[in-house]
C-alpha cells in the first residue's frame, strides 16, 4: 500500500485528513454552518416555489393589460406547447421519447 | 546516448501508482463503451487519466501541473496546463451551466411549484457529508468541497473545489462524475427501501399549462431571488438562467442552439480530459482520495434518501399525493436521476409515467446545489 499511495507531505504541503472526532465539527462550527446552509437552500427554493405559485395570478393581470399574442409576436408564431391540449397517451409517448433521446446527453 | 534516452522513457519511470491509475482509466473507458455508463463523460476522463499518468522526466513540461507559476514561467508551461486552466480557475463549470440552461425546460417545475422543495431536501446530503468530512479530520474548506459531491452536480463540484480546495480537485471531480455515472446503480435500492409498493404506484396529475410568458419571466426572477440570497451562486446560476433565457426568449435561438450543442460539447471534452489528466498518481493516490470516494458514496445515498423521505413527509399534508420516488430526482444529476425514477416507477406499473414529474425536482436540484455551493463558498472561501 505504501508503495502506491503517496505520503501526506507530498500533497502540495496542504493540511490533510487526520485523526477523527466530533471536536473537529465543534471547532469549525460545523453544525451551525450545516443547519444555516441547508436553511438558506430551503428558503431560496421556497421563495422560488412561492413565486411560481403566484405567477399564474400575475399572468392573468398581464394578459388583461397586454395579451401574449400582441406582446410576444414570436411566441404566437411558434408552435403551441400546452400540455393540457394533449391527451394522456400523447404525454406518455412524449415522456418515453424524452427518456430514450436523453440517453447519453451531457449532464450536470 | 541510447542509455540516456532509455532513462527518459515512460517505461523506465513507470511506478505501481502509474500502472494502477492507467488501469483505472481503462476501466472508465470500458464501462463507458461496454456498459454505456455516461460515455460522454467517462471516455474523456478515462483517456485523460491515461494521458496524465504517463511518467516523464522533470525537465520536460508536459503535465497539467507544469504551469506558468513555475520558475520558467510561460516558457515552462505545458499544453495540458493551459487546458487545465479552465478547471483550476473555475472557467468551465459556468460554461457547462450555460449549455444546461439552454437545454433545460422548466415547464414541469413551473406547473407544480411544490416539487421545487424536493430539490432543496436532497441537498441534505451536501451538508451531512460536510459534517462527515469534518469528523474525519478534513479542514472546513476541504469538507465544504467534498460535501458538494452530494449535490450530484459535476460542474458545481469542480467549481467549488477550485475555490476551496484546489489540491483535492482531481479526487473530488472523479468521485462526483463516477457516482453520477452510477446513479442507476446507487439510487434504486434506496428508493425501494424507503417506499412501499402502494407509494410507488401513485399516479400524479397532469401538469398545468405553462405560458411562454411565464417561461420567459422565470429565469430572470429566479436568478434575482437566488443570487440576492446567496451571491456566491451568482456565476453558476447566472449562466444557467442566462442559457435558459436564450432558449425561452424565442429571439436568440441561434445562441441557444450553440450553447446547448457545440459549446457544451467542446467544454465537456476539455473539462473531462483535463480532470482526468489531473489525476497523476503522485497527486491522486492518497488516503484522502479514498476517504473522498467513501464520503461521495455516503453523500449520494443521503441525498437520495433525503429527497424520498421529504416527499413522504409532504404527502402527510397534501390532498393530492405525490409519488415519493420523484424525491430521488432532487439530486441534480440531470437527467439521469429523473430517468431512474421513471424506470423504478415503471417496474411497479408500466403505465405510470413519472419522468415529466421527476424533471421538476431534478432541475430544482441543480438550482439547490448551486445555492449550496454559493453558501459554502461565501462562508468558507
Amino acid at each position: 500500500m505504501s508503495t502506491v499511495f503517496a505520503s501526506d507531505d507530498q500533497f502540495h504541503g496542504e493540511s490533510t485528513a487526520s485523526e477523527y472526532g466530533f471536536h473537529h465539527i465543534w471547532d469549525a462550527n460545523g453544525f451551525e454552518l450545516a443547519i444555516t446552509g441547508l436553511g438558506i437552500v430551503f428558503v431560496a427554493l421556497a421563495f422560488i416555489s412561492l413565486f411560481i405559485s403566484l405567477l399564474p395570478h400575475a399572468m392573468t393581470i398581464f394578459e388583461k393589460l397586454a395579451p401574449e399574442s400582441e406582446a410576444l409576436p414570436h411566441a404566437a408564431a411558434s408552435a403551441p406547447t400546452t400540455v393540457r391540449e394533449l391527451d394522456s397517451s400523447v404525454v406518455a409517448a412524449i415522456g418515453y421519447a424524452l427518456h430514450t433521446s436523453h440517453r447519453g446527453k451531457p449532464k450536470t | 546516448m541510447l542509455t540516456e534516452f532509455l532513462s527518459t522513457t515512460g517505461y523506465a519511470n513507470l511506478t505501481l501508482g502509474h500502472v494502477l491509475m492507467i488501469l483505472i482509466g481503462i476501466v472508465f473507458i470500458t464501462l463507458a463503451i461496454c456498459k454505456d455508463y455516461e460515455p460522454l463523460l467517462l471516455v474523456p476522463i478515462g483517456f485523460g487519466v491515461i494521458v496524465g499518468n504517463i511518467p516523464y522526466v522533470d525537465s520536460m513540461s508536459l503535465g497539467v501541473y507544469d504551469d506558468w507559476s513555475g520558475p520558467s514561467g510561460l516558457q515552462g508551461s505545458s499544453v495540458l496546463s493551459f487546458i487545465y486552466f479552465g478547471v483550476k480557475y473555475g472557467l468551465f463549470p459556468p460554461l457547462i451551466f450555460l449549455g444546461i440552461g439552454a437545454m433545460t425546460d422548466f415547464s414541469t417545475m413551473l406547473s407544480n411549484p411544490k416539487l421545487v422543495l424536493l430539490g432543496a431536501a436532497a441537498q441534505v446530503g451536501v451538508f451531512l457529508t460536510f459534517l462527515g468530512a469534518l469528523f474525519l479530520g478534513f479542514s472546513p474548506e476541504q469538507a465544504g468541497a467534498i460535501g458538494i459531491i452530494g449535490g450530484a452536480d459535476g460542474p458545481t463540484s469542480i467549481f467549488l473545489a477550485s475555490k476551496l480546495a484546489p489540491h483535492l480537485l482531481g479526487a473530488i471531480a472523479i468521485a462526483a462524475y463516477s457516482y453520477m455515472a452510477l446513479v442507476p446503480v446507487i439510487q434504486p435500492p434506496i428508493m425501494r427501501l424507503l417506499t412501499t409498493r402502494k407509494e410507488r404506484l401513485i399516479h400524479m396529475a397532469q401538469p398545468r399549462h405553462v405560458s411562454k410568458r411565464e417561461r420567459m419571466i422565470f429565469p430572470v426572477a429566479a436568478f434575482l431571488i437566488c443570487a440576492l440570497l446567496a451571491p456566491g451562486a451568482m456565476t453558476l446560476l447566472g449562466m444557467l438562467f442566462f442559457g435558459n433565457l436564450l432558449k425561452e426568449s424565442l429571439v436568440t435561438d441561434r445562441l441557444a442552439q450553440t450553447a446547448r450543442t457545440a459549446l457544451i460539447d467542446i467544454v465537456t471534452i476539455l473539462l473531462g480530459f483535463a480532470v482526468g489528466a489531473s489525476t497523476q498518481a503522485d497527486q491522486f493516490l492518497k488516503r484522502e482520495s479514498l476517504l473522498i470516494f467513501g464520503l461521495g458514496a455516503f453523500s449520494f445515498a443521503i441525498a437520495t434518501a433525503g429527497g424520498v423521505l421529504f416527499a413522504k413527509f409532504m404527502n402527510l399534508f397534501l390532498t393530492e399525493k405525490i409519488n415519493p420516488l420523484i424525491g430521488a430526482a432532487g439530486v441534480s444529476a440531470v437527467p439521469d436521476s429523473a430517468r431512474v425514477v421513471q424506470m423504478v416507477g415503471q417496474q411497479e406499473d408500466p403505465h405510470n409515467f413519472l419522468l415529466m414529474h421527476a424533471m421538476a425536482p431534478n432541475v430544482a436540484g441543480v438550482i439547490g446545489s448551486a445555492i449550496a455551493a454559493g453558501v459554502l463558498w461565501s462562508v468558507l472561501g
